[in-house]
């Protein structure tokens, strides 16, 4: 592979990366090059699907929590929600506004888990010029070390409300199996603190970072609720318009087959991609961060809206910033339900749910018989509403940067790919980038 | 206030060797972790087992001194079952355990985890990684005949050790294909 040759100038040639790193997951990405003009482009997605729309088909609809909870191990809280929430739907169940809270507090615990593996382990290193966070932390010990205690504070989260971190436990239809006591929450009360100030410091941190100049002008789809920031609640809605319920959603959005993915690339009807994810939820709820997470967007220059998801690392820090105080609120406000779930009758019906995953909006759908089987499911994560879209950011991008080395325009490739923290084990299995660069001239 | 353990139990953290069982019981021989965990805990041993990535190992190892982990490896230089042994002390030889991998399934591996412990200052003394070599890591499959046999003999000679009292005497005459 060339090291020196500028791209532009080596008339034909491929770009091929073969394994994207610190993504979840593997995939390939292949571009084609031809007289410094990009002929083709593919993210390709090679590894089978995994079919649990498939294998859920007559199975119990509660059992569904438990078995789209394994699409993840990063998020697989998002994937209860979005499931239980669905069918909680379809069955007419209202749940205690403590169970709601608890809820809320969960995927406060998942996003500051998610959100700190990714700033600092994932995607930092990119702009900071290292390979990885090994090589990161001998310069940025006192960071690196932050983004452990951050990690573990959200896996902690996790632990204290669904009695483990991965995979959690405690989630049913209606509510939970069990519920903490007041007392089970306080000792993550100090944490939480320290971790408010050290997201804080996040944010001023990766505020600093290098940014490309490159802006989109997307279509961003996010949740929204009329008095709280986005977690597993509110309508569906776009920056062009889009104001609809979760059960509408289908009548809008598409998923397609392409060939060279097994994971599904999701299109708004004859419009086009779209963006899902922090960016998304900043853009579209910024008014409704608590006032610390919005005094630090502004400290850092973010201003809704923000187009260059180069940034969306700042986002996800003001992120951290939100899902700390709101955990901090909710565990001061909380009281233990009377009851951990609330009791229900299974019948016949369809219902749609979508929440706020970390890397955005995720929608589940099942329909259900009179005995509670599941008859039919769909199930859409964040990261296949975004392929297309990091497709079509790559078109954009690749040919500001096509005089560079072979080897930056990997970087920078793969870089812009790591904007949606794709998770490709959501979306298919696993995730591939790949890649690769022939000189026809040779 | 009259602390919830006794003296005794509190005095343990760090001179008992911390068992951590690696690995994802859904896909094949990754579950080797896993099962020893399960068996450890059968015969009257503690043993912590760690599903996710290798971040979690330096949670788990944070203030112990001696550590065994037990993890599924594929070194392509040994058949399925064989048992490879590692000493790492302070975080040195992890390098020589990486370079016996051929891969590894978690996203972030023990030897990462053991390069960012010596980074971070936060790695145990002493270890011992126990990697059980794996035929196969298809999802949904069981343990492989010949792991499940390792996974047995492992467990049980870590159980002989653990009630023998503190200290990390592994049984190195288990470890083949080095």
């Amino acid at each position: 592979m060339s090291t020196t040759q500028p791209a532009a100038q080596s008339g034909a040639a491929k770009i091929h990366v073969e394994t994207i790193a610190r993504v979840e997951g593997e995939g390939a990405l292949h571009v084609r090059l031809k007289g410094g003009r990009i002929q083709d482009l593919k993210l390709e997605i090679p590894e089978p699907p995994r079919l649990f729309e498939a294998f859920l088909r007559g199975r119990r609809a509660e059992e569904a929590i438990d078995i789209t909870a394994r699409i993840c191990g990063i998020c697989p809280f998002a994937y209860q929600m979005s499931a239980t929430h669905a069918i909680e739907r379809a069955w007419g169940i209202q749940i205690d506004p403590q169970v709601r809270a608890l809820r809320r507090l969960f995927y406060c615990g998942e996003w500051i888990e998610s959100h700190a593996l990714h700033i600092y382990f994932l995607h930092a290193p990119d702009f900071l010029g290292y390979q990885d966070v090994l090589e990161m932390a001998v310069k940025y010990r006192p960071e690196v070390e932050r983004a452990l205690r951050l990690k573990k504070l959200g896996n902690e989260i996790m632990r204290v409300l669904g009695g483990r971190e991965i995979h959690p436990v405690s989630v049913r239809v209606g509510g939970f199996y069990h519920v903490p006591s007041k007392r089970d929450l306080q000792p993550l009360v100090e944490d939480l603190k320290w971790a408010l100030e050290a997201s804080v410091e996040t944010a001023r941190l990766v505020a600093t970072l290098p940014f490309p100049d490159f802006q989109q002008d997307y279509e961003f789809v996010s949740l929204s609720h009329p008095g709280e920031y986005p977690l597993n609640e509110g309508r569906v809605v776009s920056s062009r318009g889009i104001d609809l319920d979760a059960s509408e959603y289908e009548d809008h959005f598409l998923e397609q087959h392409v060939r060279h993915s097994n994971a599904l690339h999701s299109v708004l009807r004859e419009r086009g991609s779209f963006h899902v994810g922090p960016l998304a939820r900043f853009n579209l709820n910024q008014e409704k961060l608590p006032a610390l997470a919005q005094e630090t967007a502004r400290e850092c220059g973010l201003e809704a809206p923000v187009r260059n998801p180069f940034r969306s690392i700042i986002v996800r820090a003001v992120e951290l910033v939100f899902a700390c105080e709101e955990a901090l609120r909710l565990i001061a406000q909380y009281e233990p339900p009377p009851q951990p779930w609330t009791r229900y009758e299974r019948r016949a019906g369809t219902g749609m749910a979508a929440t706020e995953a970390p890397r955005g909006l995720l929608y589940h759908r099942y329909t259900i018989d009179e005995n509670g089987l599941i008859l039919a499911s769909k199930i859409v994560p964040p990261t296949a509403q975004n392929l297309k879209r990091i497709e079509d950011d790559l078109w954009g991008y690749l040919p500001q940067i096509l005089d560079a080395p072979v080897e930056e325009i990997t970087w920078r490739a793969e870089q812009a790919i790591r904007n949606y923290d794709p998770c490709i084990s959501c979306a298919t299995h696993f995730l591939k980038v790949r890649v690769e660069r022939e000189d026809d001239t040779r | 206030m009259r602390h919830a353990l006794p003296e005794g139990a509190r005095r343990t953290r760090g001179r008992h060797a911390l068992i951590v069982c690696c690995g994802n019981a859904d896909r094949g021989d990754d579950g080797a972790g896993p099962a020893c965990a399960d068996a450890l805990r059968l015969l009257g041993a503690a043993a912590r087992c760690l599903p996710g990535d290798a971040f979690t190992l330096l949670d788990a190892w944070s203030g112990h001194q001696k550590v065994i982990i037990v993890d599924a490896i594929v070194t392509g230089a040994a058949a399925p079952g064989a048992i490879h042994r590692f000493e790492i002390h302070g975080g040195a030889g992890a390098e020589q355990f990486q370079a016996r991998l051929g891969s590894s399934t978690h996203g972030f591996g023990i030897a990462e985890a053991f390069r960012l412990g010596q980074i971070t200052k936060n790695v145990p003394e002493e270890a011992i990684v126990y990697g059980i070599e794996a035929a196969g890591f298809e999802w949904g499959a069981g343990l492989s005949g010949e792991v499940h046999a390792a996974v047995q003999r492992l467990a049980a000679a870590l159980a002989r050790e653990s009630a023998a009292g503190p200290g990390i005497g592994a049984p190195d005459k288990l470890a083949s294909g080095q």
